[in-house]
């Protein structure tokens, strides 16, 4: 019998008892969805648990620590103790664009390779891993997305990948193709005008899935909590929970989600956030990482309790 | 430090692998299709051969493991491919290969895996292929 390990989501563990220990499970939506929030349990969980782990992300390493800290998922004390390395994907290199290398490992996977062994990390969120399977020729994407993935089962680390929701019969294509290679696959969507949000499994192998997910909020100082029907109003109290955009990100605007990048990004892999290179970089590649590192007894400032990163991200995580 | 040859026709692929396992350590020789990584072994010497599958010429990758496991059953052979047709995984598998490893990311584990077979084979040293191959 295979024993899972939580995901570190309490509704969908009660359900399904986790998932699958040292093989990807996919999590899939538009941004602000959720995606990156359940990495963040993912991680917190693993700590939890007295595992390594470590999060790549689209998003600068202070703003995944703010954000972790205003759900009660304190990350500073595992990034000061090296339990937890943070990393954000740096700036495409240019040059690197040449189709003839295009079949070449990523240098940036060697490194990150090489981190994750050295640190003996148990747990790795890809948040997102488009950059990973991202070719202007979709010819060898078949391959490319099962070569990524048996590469991180062959490091022996449960990881979590994230991707935007598919907005184009190309995008939708390169889903499946992460889908089809991995065991467990999650859907978060996020209604406007709504604080609920749903989570759909749209594979478990080895299991029946229901039909219906389910419906959770983002609550501050909770996380991801299992959607109640509020109770009626009393005057003076409010029930509703707080949602991770006016929690976390009071920048973000609230307006109907913009529309797909359309312009770098190739063709086959429209998605609906734009995980994409910075303007100017031509079109996509490999991501170089890195990187900005936050873990190994790296002195935090005050406050964020990681040292600035040197670039920005390059989009935005869900 | 081992003999380790490379049966690859991509230069950007052997050029990483050969990059990879001389930072082990080892001397590569690197052989560009499959007629050449035949004349190659037949020399014998070669503590593990690193091959592709899909390779121009006469010798598929595959007709080279058989020749190769026919003449050199004690040779450890790690393929290095795309994605691999279920056919091809089940040849591989009945030809006794010890290690596949797919394009693009998944073959940077190259030398996690030269190392777990030389130390499962101990010190390097095999004598030259006496058989036909």
């Amino acid at each position: 019998m295979i024993i899972k390990t939580p995901l570190g989501i309490p509704f969908f563990d009660a359900q399904y008892g986790g998932i699958y220990p040292n093989r990807v499970a996919l999590v899939t939506g538009r941004a602000g969805a959720g995606k990156t929030l359940v990495g963040l349990h993912f991680i917190a969980q693993g700590l939890k648990q007295q595992e390594r782990a470590l999060m790549l992300s689209t998003r600068p390493s202070q703003d995944l620590v703010i954000t972790a800290e205003s759900l009660n998922l304190p990350l500073a004390p595992a990034i000061e103790s090296g339990s937890l390395t943070l990393l954000e994907y740096n700036e495409f290199v240019p040059g690197r664009d040449h189709e003839a290398n295009i079949m070449l490992p990523p240098d940036g996977f060697i490194q990150l390779k090489e981190i994750i062994e050295q640190q003996a990390v148990n747990r790795v969120v890809i948040d997102s891993v488009l950059p990973w399977i991202t070719l202007p020729d979709a010819t060898h994407l078949p391959e490319h997305v099962f070569s990524l993935v048996r590469a991180f089962e062959r490091l022996g680390v449960t990881a979590l990948f994230t991707l935007p929701k598919p907005v184009s019969a190309p995008a939708v294509r390169l889903r499946k193709l992460v889908e089809d290679v991995v065991p467990v696959s999650i859907s978060l969507s996020n209604e406007q005008g709504s604080s609920a949000r749903q989570m759909l499994v749209n594979k478990y192998l080895g299991l029946n899935i229901g039909t219906d997910g389910f419906q959770f909020d983002i609550v501050m100082h909770k996380g991801i909590v299992q959607h109640t029907v509020a109770p009626a109003a009393v005057p003076g109290r409010t029930s509703t929970p707080i949602s991770i955009a006016s929690a976390t990100e009071t920048t973000r605007p609230t307006s109907p989600e913009p529309p797909p990048a359309a312009a770098p990004y190739p063709p086959h892999a429209h998605l609906s956030e734009n995980a994409t290179p910075p303007a100017g970089t031509g079109r996509a590649s490999f991501a170089s990482l890195l990187l900005n590192q936050s873990a190994g007894g790296a002195r935090p400032t005050a406050g964020a309790g990681i040292p600035p990163p040197t670039r920005g991200g390059s989009g935005r995580g869900g | 430090m081992a003999k380790i040859l490379i049966v690859e026709d991509e230069p950007v692929v052997w050029a990483l692998l050969q990059r990879i396992i001389q930072d082990m350590g080892h001397e590569v020789a690197v052989a560009s299709d499959g007629q050449k990584g035949l004349d190659m072994a037949r020399q014998g010497g070669y503590a593990v051969i690193v091959s592709d599958l899909q390779m121009p010429g006469a010798i598929s990758g595959l007709e080279l493991i058989r020749r190769l496991r026919a003449a050199q059953p004690q040779t450890p052979i790690v393929v290095v491919s795309g994605y691999p047709s279920p056919e091809a995984l089940g040849e591989c598998e009945k030809l006794g290969i010890t290690d596949f490893l797919t394009k693009p990311f998944e073959m940077t584990f190259v030398r996690t895996s030269i190392e777990k077979i030389l130390k499962t084979k101990g010190p390097p040293g095999i004598p030259p292929n006496k058989g036909q191959v």
